[in-house]
């Protein structure tokens, strides 16, 4: 996605230049980036000790949910680009 | 009745007209279709990895496939709601477009494959360690389902 998503930016640069959307998905995308070093540097460490629990952890549960709603968001913004509002 | 008359009428419905009236609604019934075709291809690749065999070697076919299916049914669900929605919203571009005849075709296609030898594939394949037919099935039905996804993609360009 990462090769993919430079290819579409440097072939219309302007568009995503003028769309709100653009620096929305950015800052989504280093959210993103952000939630997924602060799991693995904490809870994923002590994954072992939760990994059979039928229920993992909050803070692994939390982790997992910010991913999906971030996410959601950069789909949402991406698609956005496309329209002028 | 003719086809055109059924895009008239298409046409003439309040969601429809709704739609094409507001700024936000048609962005907003995109997103959540894309949403639902990331369940839904999400989901069924994983599955078709499984077959494979490049993912999740510790568990059976049948277990990655039987816990993924609520998720990958949730998904098309979703897109089947939103797709008639997106399609009231411009139903005579549709209905000119070669790339939405060509989904149509595919969508049509992709679900019949799904539920029949899809389905007979998945309840096989554990049975049958190294299958190349299988294998096949699985690639084509992935195949299919992109070409939905593609297809999709090419109405706006087209």
């Amino acid at each position: 996605m990462f090769v993919t998503g430079v290819l579409l930016f440097i072939s219309m640069p302007l568009k995503c230049y003028h769309s709100i959307f653009f620096p929305i998905k950015m800052a989504l995308l280093v959210l993103s980036g952000l939630n997924a070093l602060l799991f693995h540097a904490t809870i994923y460490r002590r994954m072992a000790e939760w990994d059979n629990d039928s229920v993992p952890p909050f803070q692994a549960r939390l982790a997992g949910i910010v991913s999906l709603v971030l996410w959601v968001g950069v789909i949402a913004a991406g698609r956005n680009m496309a329209y002028r509002f | 009745m003719s086809v055109l008359r059924f895009i008239d009428w298409c046409n003439s419905l309040g969601m429809s007209v709704a739609v094409r009236k507001s700024t936000w609604m048609f962005p907003i019934i995109e997103v959540v279709h894309l949403l639902g075709l990331g369940l839904l291809l999400g989901t069924l690749t994983i599955v078709s990895l499984r077959v494979f065999g490049f993912v999740l070697k510790g568990q059976t076919v049948y277990r990655v496939a039987s816990e993924l299916e609520p998720w990958t049914l949730g998904g098309l669900c979703v897109m089947l709601v939103t797709g008639p929605l997106l399609f009231l919203a411009e139903p005579r571009k549709c209905y000119d477009s070669p790339p939405f005849r060509l989904k149509m075709i595919c969508l049509f296609v992709a679900l019949i494959f799904h539920f029949t030898l899809f389905r007979r594939i998945i309840h096989s394949a554990d049975n049958r360690p190294s299958w190349p037919l299988g294998k096949l099935g699985v690639g084509f039905s992935l195949m299919l389902w992109f070409a939905v996804g593609l297809a999709g993609r090419a109405i706006g360009f087209y």
